[in-house]
Order: structure tokens, then C-alpha cells, then sequence
């Protein structure tokens, strides 16, 4: 079996003000006063261009991901990202991995990933994060059921992927009556999914109940 | 790729197991492994461009606070207590050494960082590798350059040997 290799980025808001030091975290609460759009612009444009370099050398995949209210990162919405790399980017698999779908709405996150599987002809990869404890301060979801929420979210997008709608979905978070995206994945039954994460063991516990999920994933 | 090796080990293993014990064995490329690399013509050159945007993603990109990693209700009590066990040495000052023997970290020459990811590779029984080959405030040219050397002298390399999925395949 062949060696994959992605390229992952970031994509840091490096320009830190002299004081940075004197703030004890630079998630949540770094005073966003700092942020200069016009240093971000020349920021995204390079590492546009380094995503794209790495597809013309050869990796085989190119990684984006999402954190809020952070100069760690200028990705809050990743797939605008993958939206911008997909002319860009020629042959490389475009992976979201990803967008926590409890700060979604699940339905709207199938469609978006639909969207961009459509877009990139097929080559769509996405990740089902549940979110840094960081995300939980900058969205309004109660973290205390972040991971039903994940759970329920998770399921409510592989059956807008896999089953041919309109069909309906009563949880205990989200309630669709008619579940019927018309924008659906190219790549069938859906795009290949991974669930990221940290080293909590309970994401890897939830795995049972997307069995059937993950022996889709080819 | 915040998680120790060891951890990541038991982790995959579990998965494995668990998935296994559903009926749904999982395949090498289905468990990617995240790793932060970085290739210069020699070992003492890769260590001296790559070290300081290393202390400054981790001192400044990752700088937090324990209330903010874990609100209220996000862990489990269990969970709390063992994050807050190892608090200490979450946020202590940068040690390159110790965050690369702990970490999946490869940064040296073309072989060296070839011959860790393979050998990662065939602990963690995995294919698939998400490099993280820009890291902090790395400049646009070492990005381009580090990119360059691992596609051309590092890939090749790894997929000559392929250990990881010998080994699965030996199985």
C-alpha cells in the first residue's frame, strides 16, 4: 500500500504585537484589536501559494481545519478556505478536517460539503472534530452536550448523504421534518470521513454507532 | 499530534481492537498520523532554522488557559482530574528535546526524518501521514524549501520502504 502524505497548515495570524507576552492566553479573550486585515490578506495569499506548491510536488492531499477567537489560526470557516483551493489546487484531495458539526446546523454542514465535493469534482475529504474547549467559549453551544450534540449531528449528516430524501429526523437537538438536501455529494455513498481528536477516549467510544458509517468510508 | 506517542499508540490499538470486535476492522490509511517535520541538508541546519518557530507555536500559538481548554461540562470529572494531574507540563517553558522525544516531531536530514516517519509508522500501523510542514512564524521560503525536500527526498523515500504496511500486510 502506498504512503499518503497531506499537508496541513494552520494558517497563524504571526503578527504578534510587542506585548503579546503580557496576555496569558492568546485564545478567547486576545483582544482582537490586534487582528490588521491588511497584514491577513498578504498572509492568506502566501499560504494559498504554499498549499498549492505542495500539490505541484507531489502531496497527495492538502489539510485545513477551523478555530475561533485565536491568531493560532485564520480559518473560522475552513471551507471558504477549500472553496478558495479548489481551482488552485489541481490534483490534491482538499480535506476539511474540519468544521465541529454541534457548532453547525448538520444540514447546512451536508450541504456545504456537498457543495464542495461537486465543486472539486470528488475529491473531498471531511473530519468531524467535536471542538477545542477553546470553541466553547467563542460559540454559543453549552459544552456540557457537546458530545451528544456531536454525536447527533454526525448521524443527521451521513443520513442526508446516504439516503435518498425527502426523509425526516427527530433527535433531542435537531429536528427536521423534511431532511431532503438537493446538493449531495459526487463521490458515493459520501466523501471518506475521519473523526480527529486529542486523546479522549471517548470519541473513539462513540465509533460503534457510526460502524456502518466507517466501513463506508473507502 | 498533541497526543504523546505512547498515548497515540494505545489509542490506535484500541480503535483497532474495538473496531474489530464490531465487525469493522480498520485499514492503515484510514488512521492518519499527524506529524510535524521539517528537512534541512544537515542535521545541526535543520534543528538551527526550524527551533525557534517550534518554541514560538508553542509559547504563543498555543498559549491558553486551563479554564479555557476545558469549560464547564466539556470533560467528564475523570478526565478533568488526569488533564489537571499533567497541568504543569502542559504550559511549562519550551524544551525542543522534550517536546520532540514526546511528540511526533521529525526534523533533521531527508533520511533521519525518512526513517522516523517509517518507523512511526509501523508502531502506530498506519499510511497515512498529515505533515505539518509549516509551523508558527516560519517563513514563506522555508516553507517552500522544507516542502520541496520532503516531497522529492522524503516521500520517495518512504514509500521505497513502506515498513508500516509490510509489517500490517506480514500480519
Amino acid at each position: 500500500m502506498k504512503a499518503r502524505f497531506n499537508f496541513m497548515h494552520f494558517m497563524p495570524y504571526v503578527h504578534l504585537p510587542p506585548e503579546h507576552k503580557e496576555f496569558h492566553s492568546l485564545w478567547v479573550n486576545f483582544p482582537n484589536k490586534y487582528y490588521d486585515p491588511h497584514k491577513a490578506a498578504v498572509l492568506y495569499e502566501r499560504y494559498l501559494s504554499e498549499f498549492e506548491y505542495a500539490d505541484k510536488v507531489g502531496f497527495d492531499a492538502v489539510v485545513v481545519n477551523e478555530h475561533h477567537n485565536t491568531s493560532y489560526s485564520m480559518m473560522p470557516a475552513p471551507s471558504l478556505i477549500a472553496a478558495t483551493l479548489i481551482p488552485r489546487v489541481k490534483n490534491a484531495r482538499i480535506c476539511v478536517w474540519g468544521t465541529p458539526p454541534n457548532l453547525e446546523y448538520p444540514n447546512r454542514l451536508a450541504e456545504e460539503y456537498a457543495m464542495l465535493d461537486v465543486l472539486s469534482g470528488g475529491r473531498l475529504e471531511v473530519a468531524f472534530p467535536l471542538g477545542t474547549g477553546m470553541e466553547y467559549w467563542a460559540n454559543p453551544v453549552n459544552p456540557a452536550t457537546a458530545r451528544e450534540r456531536h454525536r447527533e449531528s454526525i448521524d443527521i449528516i451521513l443520513k442526508a448523504w446516504t439516503e435518498d430524501g425527502p426523509t425526516s429526523y427527530y433527535g433531542d437537538f435537531y429536528t427536521y421534518r423534511y431532511l431532503n438536501p438537493w446538493v449531495r455529494p459526487m463521490q458515493r455513498p459520501h466523501p471518506p470521513c475521519y473523526i480527529v481528536g486529542t486523546g479522549s477516549p471517548r470519541p473513539s467510544s462513540s465509533l460503534r454507532n457510526w460502524a456502518s458509517a466507517t466501513q463506508r468510508c473507502s | 499530534m498533541f497526543v504523546t506517542k505512547k498515548r497515540a499508540r494505545e489509542l490506535n490499538d484500541k480503535l483497532r481492537e474495538r473496531s474489530a470486535a464490531h465487525g469493522n476492522p480498520v485499514r492503515p490509511d484510514q488512521l492518519p498520523l499527524g506529524v510535524i517535520a521539517y528537512v534541512a541538508e544537515t542535521q545541526e541546519k535543520a534543528e538551527a532554522e526550524f527551533v525557534d518557530h517550534m518554541r514560538f507555536f508553542v509559547e504563543d500559538g498555543l498559549r491558553t488557559a486551563p479554564q479555557y481548554l476545558a469549560p464547564p461540562g466539556y470533560l467528564s470529572v475523570e478526565q478533568l482530574k488526569a488533564r489537571a494531574a499533567v497541568g504543569d507540563k502542559l504550559h511549562g517553558s519550551f524544551n525542543f528535546k522534550m517536546v520532540s522525544d514526546a511528540l511526533f516531531v521529525a526534523v533533521g536530514t531527508a533520511d533521519h526524518v525518512a526513517n522516523l516517519i517509517g518507523e512511526w509508522g509501523e508502531m502506530m500501523g498506519t499510511t497515512h501521514f498529515n505533515i505539518q510542514a509549516m509551523l508558527g512564524d516560519m517563513p514563506h521560503w522555508k516553507v517552500m524549501k522544507n516542502l520541496q525536500l520532503i516531497a522529492e527526498e522524503v516521500m520517495p523515500r518512504v514509500r521505497g520502504s513502506d515498513r508500516g504496511a509490510q509489517a500490517l500486510a506480514a500480519e
